[in-house]
């Protein structure tokens, strides 16, 4: 189990709710549309009714088997920066394909483009998290029918960390993201061992995995290549209201899609990617920084859990439109209570107004943010040596706490949080430097941080197959 | 006197019982295009007003708009002349290269509750079929749903198409979808733009000279 410290569900609830996916599985099913596909589950042990795969209980417990088995990993970068992800550890990665940015100089919303995108990638290789950056921006200068491989390549040309790459659901550009996976993967192989990055892949809800998608993880998940399943209900509306039984019909959605990925290819490892979330059901427009957001993530990372797969879910996620206390709230408690059940994967970063735009001052800020979670979630240390007996009775005995050597010895190792961007004095000297609020003092570091980074070119040979496999893509897919 | 419990009824969403509602004041004698207006028509706007003042939200909405309809629908033999007539008609569709639907189908159900006759030609849709299904429906009003910044130029596209197939002009056309904006709309030549479904129905009405 992960290191959770929260349970916002008990270990019954766990079992109940999985019990309720079991039972969608075995009467419901899923609805495939592949022929070939079903005909494979079929000799799995699946029945088939009309175009429902129905899926019983011990082939469920198959395909978590094997997920299990996949439940190490580590990624590294092509310079070299390495996460480990185990079911004790928690990261983050940005939110993506966010349909519009906040300008830096003019501060107004608008499309991004491809400098947006690169700079975004920049930003974040001089951020401490997140530990993934994902395509944040859709470039509004690319031609859509490539868009998203042109947002890998330029993850993996700009990225300095490894790449959590956007959701596809195109096979004609899974082909091409496939490519562009084994020719960076190929060209480090000597010094990198390990996987560069990951895709997500969305099935529909309620239980739907229509051709296209079957198609596109025939690409992605043939070729090996980590994928996270966005299982992404809209409570009340394309799933139940309830928390309890959007929370089943995700595990469902989950266990439904790692069984097809089982017959394509069981050796691929996959991530447990919930994105049940809400609307507001006055207008149906949905918005993210409801504390549902966070309830649900927090869940869907005990049932995770619970399955043996690691767990990528909502995060620093937020319905606010501007830097203001209320961004603050949303992000910190849809971070901070997935973070405590022991969430493998933290989303959100970069994001505002319910994921429909970027800002470079939230990346900052949500680092920041991030970064006092961590503190939390690294917890409290109890020892004879924390619990600091001596130094209290030397206190008693009159000598100096503040210069004690156990003072100073703790200070150094990171018992008291240094805030990075946040403002840590009082107010006079908040005045003293500007009387500056967290956005600007943000937006200073932007700056300085994206001139900081340093581009690291591409090998001759990569960048000649890279620009090889651009072409072929445009010349294939843009008509 | 009853038509109060029948506005109750639409208000409360009371499908069971709906019908037999209806028949026992068609069995008193009640003029059935009393019992639509004053019944199921004023129930509806009862929903409308609690809409507005904060109490219901789109679940109740929609119920309500289901129970209405099954009334008009069971009261349609009764009714003579136009006076089921429909609030007008409407092609909805999410267009070329995308998928999302859920927004779309909001905008239909809202729409179909508002008493249009709503023709759904599903999504990713392309544009010759907008086209096709226009000139087929000849519908008074043409919504078009994208989600994706990648697919909103297709938008374009299909006001282009309909001006070159001489169709413009007998339409109105509203946009919606969560990354498009009343600009988009106002650059590319749309009739209008809503950021909700209950907006939609605003619209409509509003093109409807309602
Ligand atoms: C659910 C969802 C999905 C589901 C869709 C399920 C379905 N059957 O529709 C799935 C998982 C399949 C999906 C797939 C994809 N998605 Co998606 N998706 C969403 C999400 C989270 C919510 C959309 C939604 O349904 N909301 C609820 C409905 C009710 O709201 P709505 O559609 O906006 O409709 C309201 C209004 O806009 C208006 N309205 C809608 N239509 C119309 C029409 C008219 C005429 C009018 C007047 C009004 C109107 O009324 C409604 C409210 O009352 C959005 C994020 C967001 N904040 O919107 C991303 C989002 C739209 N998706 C996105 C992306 C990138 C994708 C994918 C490319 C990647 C992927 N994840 O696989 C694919 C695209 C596939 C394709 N070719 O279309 C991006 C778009 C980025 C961009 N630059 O445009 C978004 C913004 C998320 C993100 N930041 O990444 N997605």
């Amino acid at each position: 189990m992960a290191r959770s410290i929260l349970k916002v569900l008990s270990d019954e609830e766990v079992q109940r709710i999985h019990e309720t996916s079991l039972k969608i599985l075995q009467e419901f099913g899923a609805k495939i549309d592949d022929e070939d596909l079903r005909n494979d589950l079929v000799d799995l042990g699946c029945s088939v009714e009309g175009d429902r795969v129905k899926i019983p209980a011990d082939v469920v417990e198959k395909v978590v088997e094997n997920v299990k088995k996949h439940n190490h990993l580590t990624f590294t970068s092509r310079t070299g920066y390495t996460v480990e992800m185990n079911p004790d550890t928690t990261v983050t990665h940005t939110a993506g394909g966010l349909p519009d940015i906040i300008d830096l100089e003019t501060g107004a919303k608008r499309r991004p483009l491809t400098e947006d995108f690169i700079a975004s990638m920049r930003l974040i290789n001089q951020l401490e998290y997140p530990e993934f950056p994902c395509a944040l921006v859709y470039p509004d200068d690319v031609p859509s029918q490539i868009n998203q491989v042109k947002q890998v390549e330029l993850m993996f040309r700009y990225s300095k960390k490894p790449i959590y790459s956007p959701g596809i659901s195109s096979p004609g550009e899974a082909k091409f993201i496939a490519s562009l996976f084994k020719a960076f993967e190929e060209s480090y192989k000597d010094e990198i061992k390990n996987p560069m990055g990951n895709v997500c892949i969305s099935p529909e809800s309620p239980l739907h995995i229509p051709q296209v998608i079957t198609d596109t993880m025939k690409e992605i998940i043939s070729a090996g290549i980590a994928t996270s399943i966005l299982s992404a209900p809209v409570g009340g509306m394309t799933g139940p209201l309830t928390l309890a039984g959007g929370l089943a019909q995700v595990n469902a959605e989950m266990i439904a899609f790692a069984t097809v990925c089982y017959v394509i290819n069981p050796e691929t490892p996959l991530f447990y990617g919930s994105r049940l979330f809400y609307a507001n059901m006055k207008t149906g427009c949905t918005i993210m920084g409801l504390p549902e957001t966070g309830l649900a993530s927090a869940a869907a990372a005990q049932m995770a859990a619970y399955n043996g797969f690691l767990s990528d879910v909502f995060g620093l996620c937020n319905t606010s439109c501007t830097y203001d206390v209320q961004s603050g709230y949303e992000k910190a408690i849809n971070g901070l209570v997935p973070a405590l059940a022991g969430a493998s994967w933290i989303s959100g970063f970069g994001s505002m107004a319910s994921l429909m735009v970027a800002s470079y001052e939230a990346l900052v800020i949500d680092s920041e943010i991030f970064s006092l979670m961590k503190r939390v979630l690294d917890g409290i240390t109890v020892n004879d040596d924390t619990l600091g007996l001596d130094v209290l009775h030397s206190a008693i005995e009159g000598s100096m706490i503040l210069a004690h050597p156990h003072t100073i010895k703790h200070l150094r190792s990171g018992e008291l949080f240094k805030p990075d961007l946040g403002f840590n004095s009082v107010w006079s000297d908040w005045v003293k430097d500007g009387s500056k609020d967290i956005q600007t003092v943000a937006r200073e570091r932007v700056r300085e941080l994206i001139e900081k980074d340093e581009i690291v070119p591409l090998p001759d040979d990569l960048e000649k197959e890279v620009n090889e496999i651009m072409a072929e893509a445009t010349k294939e897919l843009v008509k | 006197m009853g038509l109060e419990q029948l506005v109750a009824c639409v208000v409360e969403a009371d499908m069971d019982n709906v019908e037999d509602m209806i028949k026992k004041e068609l069995d008193a004698g009640t003029d059935p295009a009393v019992i639509l207006k004053d019944g199921l028509i004023n129930g509806m706007d009862v929903v409308g007003e609690q809409f507005e003042s904060g109490d219901f939200f789109l679940p109740e909405m929609l119920a309500a708009a289901l129970t209405m309809k099954a009334g008009v629908e069971y009261l349609k033999s009764h009714l003579v002349g136009d006076s089921n007539e429909s609030a007008g008609t409407v092609i909805v569709g999410t267009v070329e290269g995308d998928i999302h639907d859920i927004g779309k189908n909001l905008v239909t159900m809202m729409l179909e509750g508002a008493g249009f006759e709503v023709y759904d030609v599903g999504i990713d849709v392309a544009t010759e079929d907008f086209v096709k299904a226009v000139k087929e429906k000849n519908p008074q009003i043409l919504g078009l749903s994208s989600l994706l910044t990648n697919t909103m130029p297709s938008i374009k596209t299909v006001i282009a198409a309909l001006k070159e197939a001489g169709l413009r002009e007998q339409v109105k056309i509203m946009i919606g979808g969560a990354p498009v904006t009343q600009e988009f709309a106002d650059d590319v030549g749309a009739d209008g733009y809503a950021s909700d479904a209950a907006g939609a129905v605003a619209l409509a009405r509003g093109f409807m000279g309602n």
